[in-house]
């Protein structure tokens, strides 16, 4: 099927034609693939896939799962989308999810292997991939590098046991289907909340300081194209082992940290990742309390207005649901915009991540 | 320059002739182009555009030209001006504006329009009759395709 060719009497030219199409979100676009022949090619070619999510980067969608769907909130239009989860995943514990154009990593229990899966909730195809049996990995990534973005790789890290300090960094690539070794220095004793940013990863680091100096936090970065793990200092901030911290994407190219420390919430943002060296600068504080609020937070940036979303748990530790609660917040405001909850199940030992996404037409890789 | 040197004649495909601004019709890049090469005097003829659209891009692009450059709160307000702008465009409209934000190549007008049309076609009936298009798919592929995104096609 090709899309070069026009449907003969249509009234726009197929180049104007596409140029609507990239102004459409992918919960319609999906169903548009049966419209003709043409409109199915453009929506399955590479070059059509990545512009349509290069160009709706800003249009964030807030991820929750649920136990047979996952929840799309979309911070725009504040429409809930609820996709199926497929069977495939049932019965399973997912968790360390991961965003990277469209797809999302999981690892999951519930069986021996401690399977990778990654799936594209848009597409019904999901890619599992084995581990080699080592250690216990703790850490993942999820990223490309510079020279072709579609050949995803997946990172983690295992803690050798035996040897105390000693981090066994490991890739997987998707062309050639294989892990092997990475031999990159990392410093750093906890590496939290991952962020896929252009290709590239960010955790919040904790470091411990010499004597009683206790503990320093710092984002970390992986390059997947250079294969090797850079500090992002943050010395403008002084954070407490009490306080939240919270990394996000921001504007495609640049981070958000939010820091909460039970007094006031205080926004920063980076300059672009791509830039080199990367800075910090304070975006906007806000000094009212949230209530209850803890675990994690997101934000994002829409139409001069700041959201930040809060997962919080049921009142009470017995509670059969939990909560998630989107807030509209600005300067010096917090407001609640939208709540999602869902039950409690036996096997919830996860950590029942919400998530800042972007949906994508990006097919699973093979 | 003085303000009078400032003025352009723009002229439609059915011979309507509109007075404007050069820093209005200047947002034309095809227009800006025209004036750059200096192949054409004080008058610049649109061979595809009616002076019915015609009118209509340049109440954009008058709009467009005063509040450039202004703060936030004006942003949020062209924005809103943007909305109702296209709000009661009927399909046939937005297309011939889609066609002359192309043709005299002013990248936002476009971005508006196909966004316009982006948010008022919901259905895939609507894109067959509003764009003439023709479902060119055998049953047995149109059946494979909604198998595929089965999930997609339930409500």
């Amino acid at each position: 099927m090709t899309s070069t060719k026009q449907s003969s009497s249509s009234l726009l030219p197929f180049e104007l034609v596409e140029e609507i199409l990239y102004k459409i979100p992918i919960e319609s676009l999906v169903r548009f693939k049966s419209v003709c022949k043409e409109w199915y090619g453009l929506l399955s070619e590479k070059i059509f896939i990545y512009k349509h999510l290069d160009i709706s980067n800003s249009k964030e969608r807030f991820i929750f799962p649920d136990i047979d769907n996952i929840q799309l909130f979309d911070l725009e239009t504040e429409a809930l989308v609820r996709l199926p989860i497929p069977n495939e995943f049932h019965s399973r514990v997912y968790s360390k999810t991961i965003h990277c154009d469209g797809l999302l990593l999981f690892r999951t229990y519930g069986d021996t292997r401690g399977e990778l899966a990654v799936w594209n909730p848009f597409l019904r195809r999901v890619k599992w991939i084995k581990q080699p049996l080592k250690s216990y990995p703790e850490v993942y990534g999820f990223g490309y590098d510079n020279v072709s973005r579609d050949n995803y790789k997946i990172l983690r890290m295992c803690k050798e046991r035996r040897r105390k300090f000693s981090t066994e960094i490991e890739i997987y690539e998707f062309k050639s289907k294989l892990w092997r070794s990475v031999d990159a220095a990392l410093e750093c004793n906890e590496l939290l909340k991952p962020v896929s940013i252009y290709g590239n990863m960010y955790w919040i680091a904790q470091k411990d300081l010499k004597v009683n100096l206790g503990i320093e936090v710092f984002i970390q970065s992986f390059d997947f194209s250079t294969e090797t793990f850079k500090p992002i200092h943050t010395e403008c901030f002084r954070v407490s082992s009490d306080d939240e911290v919270v990394l996000s994407g921001f504007r495609r190219e640049r981070l958000s940290l939010l820091h909460h420390n039970h007094v006031k919430i205080d926004f920063w943002v980076t300059n672009k990742v791509t830039d080199g060296t990367v800075s910090w600068s304070k975006y906007f504080s806000v000094s009212r309390l949230v209530p209850k609020l803890h675990t994690t937070f997101h934000c994002s940036f829409l139409s001069n207005k700041f959201k930040l979303w809060g997962k919080e748990d049921g009142p009470g530790i017995n509670s059969i649901y939990v909560y998630v609660n989107v807030y509209k917040m600005g300067e010096g405001n917090i407001n609640k915009q939208f709540e999602m909850r869902r039950r409690v199940i036996w096997y919830d030992l996860f950590r029942c991540d919400c998530h800042v996404y972007v949906p994508s037409l990006v097919p699973v890789p093979e | 320059m003085s303000k009078s040197e400032k003025k352009i004649v723009l002229k439609s495909l059915d011979n309507e002739a509109f007075e404007v601004e050069k820093a209005v019709a200047l947002q034309s890049q095809t227009i800006w182009v025209m004036c750059e090469d200096k192949c054409v005097g004080n008058e610049i003829p649109l061979e595809n555009v009616t002076g019915q659209i015609l009118a209509k891009v340049i109440d954009y692009c008058k709009k467009h030209a005063v509040v450039d450059g202004d703060g936030d709160e004006s942003s949020e307000e062209l924005k809103n001006w943007d909305t109702e702008f296209t709000k009661n465009m009927d399909q046939s409209t937005l297309f011939n504006m889609i066609l002359a934000a192309n043709y005299l190549n002013i990248k936002s007008l476009l971005n508006l329009t196909c966004q316009a049309v982006a948010d008022k076609t919901k259905t895939i009936d609507e894109f067959h009759t509003f764009l003439n298009i023709e479902n060119n798919f055998t049953p047995e592929e149109e059946a494979q395709i909604c198998q595929e995104n089965l999930w997609a096609f339930d409500d």
